[in-house]
């Protein structure tokens, strides 16, 4: 009869919908790291200038054009531009960086040029030009010309010749 | 006096009637302790981003996808999702915030819908970070929406700039995911 009337009693069932427990969160954080492990790129993009003196250079009004140069620069950072000749081998007497000399011609992407026309001296001689950052773009392009003054030269031995490595460099200007 | 005795024959009634087992009584509770659960980091999800930023990156379109973000939603209830930054740092680059970053929603099942807004802007609002909608789940693997984190770093003098003097130099921050139930 005890039995009968807790059967007939009342029962509570509770569906306890409490999920997993300390799972159970509403917000939840992602955390984003971003690395930059190098703000500054630069390419030649005429990687070699060859050039032959004949009469006609020697003859012709001093400095004369031997090439023209063109770098490309991606940034994400107010950048100079320097660029200085250094001499590998030559038989010429008096034959030296600072026989040559460079300009500007043209700068894009945020790119500027200078006036400066320097291959031989630290900057601000040998500054090409300044640039900002160029996220998004196919990076600045500097480009201009590079010319040699030959009236010091003194060549004795054939056939002359003056090798050298012109390294152009970026710099941070708010490091 | 009438009355009385109608109510006491009732009484005798019922009361045999249980005892009997021809009436019984079934009481149910159902407690719900909570309606939605967010899970953005499961395994099979992208959880954490990190990115290293080439050259490439400087040249592709701004902006530039960083990663893909992922959550899976169980719900008993209507709700939004949103995100943003709530942290930031970036010590060594100059004119870099949380306003650069962007985020999308490409994905969403299970009766989830995604929005077109993208701010994951430290301190912006609903529903300008609202990643999607969704509704009840129950009997679903929970929805599942999917999307792509983007950050932009600008152009000229008002784009990043990178204290070369400090590389590598890191960018980091915490998105939070929320749900919130938007009939409370």
């Amino acid at each position: 009869m005890k039995k009968r009337a807790k059967a007939a009693g009342a029962m509570a069932l509770v569906i306890a919908l409490l999920g997993w427990g300390s799972l159970a969160q509403t917000s939840q954080n992602v955390r984003v790291t971003l690395v930059i492990p190098q703000p500054l790129f630069i390419a030649a993009v005429i990687p070699s200038i060859t050039a032959e003196i004949t009469l006609r250079e020697v003859e012709g009004p001093q400095p004369f054009k031997i090439g023209d140069w063109h770098v490309n620069i991606d940034a994400l950072t107010p950048y100079r531009l320097n660029s200085s000749i250094v001499t590998i081998d030559t038989n010429i007497f008096d034959a030296g960086p600072e026989d040559f000399l460079t300009d500007c011609d043209f700068a894009d992407d945020f790119g500027e040029c200078t006036d400066r026309t320097s291959l031989s001296e630290p900057d601000p001689q040998n500054r090409r030009g300044s640039g900002q950052n160029t996220a998004g773009l196919d990076g600045a392009d500097f480009m201009g010309e590079i010319f040699l003054d030959i009236r010091s030269w003194d060549v004795s031995k054939l056939p002359g010749f003056y090798i050298g490595v012109i390294l152009f460099t970026t710099t941070d200007i708010t490091p | 006096m009438i009355r009385k005795l109608l109510v006491a024959a009732l009484g005798g009634v019922l009361g045999l009637s249980l005892s009997a087992g021809l009436v019984a009584q079934q009481n149910v509770t159902i407690e719900i302790g909570q309606s939605l659960y967010l899970d953005c980091v499961p395994p099979d999800q992208p959880g954490d981003i990190y990115y290293v930023v080439l050259q490439s990156d400087i040249e592709a379109p701004q902006p530039i996808d960083i990663g893909d973000w992922g959550c899976n939603v169980d719900a008993v209830t209507q709700y939004r999702l949103n995100s943003q930054f709530t942290s930031f740092s970036a010590p060594f680059v100059v004119n870099a915030d949380t306003s650069d970053f962007t985020a999308d929603c490409d994905t969403a099942d299970d009766y989830g819908v995604c929005a077109p807004n993208s701010s994951l802007t430290l301190g912006d609002v609903d529903p300008n970070t609202r990643r999607g909608i969704g509704y009840n789940t129950a009997g679903t693997n929970g929805a599942d929406f999917a999307g792509d984190v983007f950050v932009n770093m600008g152009v000229g003098p008002g784009g990043w700039d990178v204290m070369s003097s400090q590389l590598p130099v890191y960018v980091t921050g915490i998105i939070t995911y929320t749900v919130t139930d938007t009939t409370p």
